[in-house]
């Protein structure tokens, strides 16, 4: 009886790992991620997304702008260099605080995993801008494309920017423009 | 003898319920798509978010930005055209044979959503604006032209992560391409 019992017993222990074994792999991913989780995409995306607002509102004189970087974060581009918070935040400081003004529209974020337990990315940026006469209350815009690209930093403040360089789209030659590219 | 047969009554009721647990698992409900998992819906917004880049910076003739479909994906462009498989989506992004350009930008996708399917995929929508300039500057600035176009699509897991299945990118103002249950009926594959 007693050998009975711990065949039984054997036999489930070993059927049950199996189950277990079997289970999990039926449940593994593929994750291009690498070692970032989903905890970690969903607190860069949230990084991201905080950035034009702390940008275009310019809040607490560019401070609010200058913390979503590490205290060595880089930004670079459009002709401007800022590397540390206190340049970082004159770079974004508008005097009063610009609580309605929006500028910068981004979307198509790419996260990768990037070295060191990293993350890189980048992200493409539309900024429009009013131009020439208005007519019936309205004005054209001129509509500026460009795109980010990133590195991110995991610190005890959360993912920070640890740089971020702003890429203009090659100016087309003028005259004459060429032809857009086809929408695919 | 007797032991013999309890182990393999026990292996059997053990079987039995692996399969109930794989089965619960994965979340095959009738009547009810198995959810997607956090996992899934972070490489469907990836996948998505990384389909412009090789589209408009062309950097190998159309392969990287094939390599977004499944096998036999299909590509359904605005011009009612169907690209079946890499080789002729690979064309069909380079059909203009442009030169690589690494820092064009052009397709500016928005509002993605994505929803789980009956059959363990996922199908997905998103908003795009196409923007180009047009007109001559005037004080350093040109007019632009904006087209919005939507895209619809279907995802499948692949041994290589989520690809698309069928991405589908209707004339703006055109009917939605009918669906027969999880896939839209696939017209053949026709060019001008």
């Amino acid at each position: 009886m007693a050998n009975r019992t711990k065949a039984l017993i054997a036999a489930t222990l070993v059927c049950g790992v199996v189950a277990i074994v079997v289970v999990r792999a039926q449940q593994k991913r593929v994750w291009s991620l690498g070692h970032l989780t989903p905890v970690d995409y969903i607190e860069i995306q949230q990084l991201v997304a905080h950035y034009p607002y702390a940008l275009d509102r310019g809040t607490d004189h560019g401070r609010v702008y200058a913390a979503l970087f590490t205290p060595d974060g880089v930004f670079q581009g459009n002709g401007k260099y800022a590397k540390g918070r206190e340049e970082l935040a004159k770079s974004a400081d508008r005097g009063d605080d610009a609580p309605q003004n929006v500028g910068h529209f981004m979307m198509n974020h790419v996260i990768e995993p990037g070295a060191n337990g990293g993350a890189v990315g980048k992200q493409y940026l539309l900024t429009i801008s009013a131009f020439g006469p208005e007519v019936n209350g309205r004005r054209a815009v001129s509509i500026r494309k460009w795109h980010y690209e990133d590195i991110y930093e995991k610190t005890s403040e959360g993912w920070l920017f640890k740089s971020r360089t702003l890429i203009e789209k090659p100016e087309p030659p003028s005259p004459p423009a060429p032809p857009a590219t086809p929408s695919r | 003898m007797s032991k013999w047969r309890t182990v393999a009554g026990a292996t059997l009721l053990s079987v039995g319920m692996v399969g109930a647990v794989a089965t619960w698992a994965q979340g095959s409900r009738p009547n009810n798509p198995p959810a997607l998992s956090v996992e899934d819906y972070i490489e469907i917004q990836q996948l998505v978010a990384h389909y412009p880049y090789p589209l408009d910076t062309n950097p190998d003739g159309g392969k990287s930005y094939a390599a977004n479909f499944a096998e036999d994906g299909v590509f359904h462009d605005q011009h009612d055209w169907y690209y079946r498989g890499h080789a002729d989506i690979a064309t069909a992004a380079n059909l203009d044979k442009r030169p690589p350009s690494p820092n064009n930008v052009g397709h500016f996708i928005f509002s993605h959503v994505i929803e789980p399917t009956a059959n363990g995929g996922a199908v997905g929508h998103q908003q795009n604006f196409l923007i180009s300039e047009i007109g001559d500057a005037q004080d350093g600035r040109r007019a632009a032209s904006i087209v919005s176009y939507q895209y619809e699509d279907i995802y499948e897991k692949t041994p290589a992560g989520w690809k698309f299945k069928v991405r589908t990118h209707p004339r703006p103002g055109a009917d939605p391409p009918e669906r027969e249950g999880d896939l839209w009926r696939i017209r053949p594959l026709s060019r001008p």
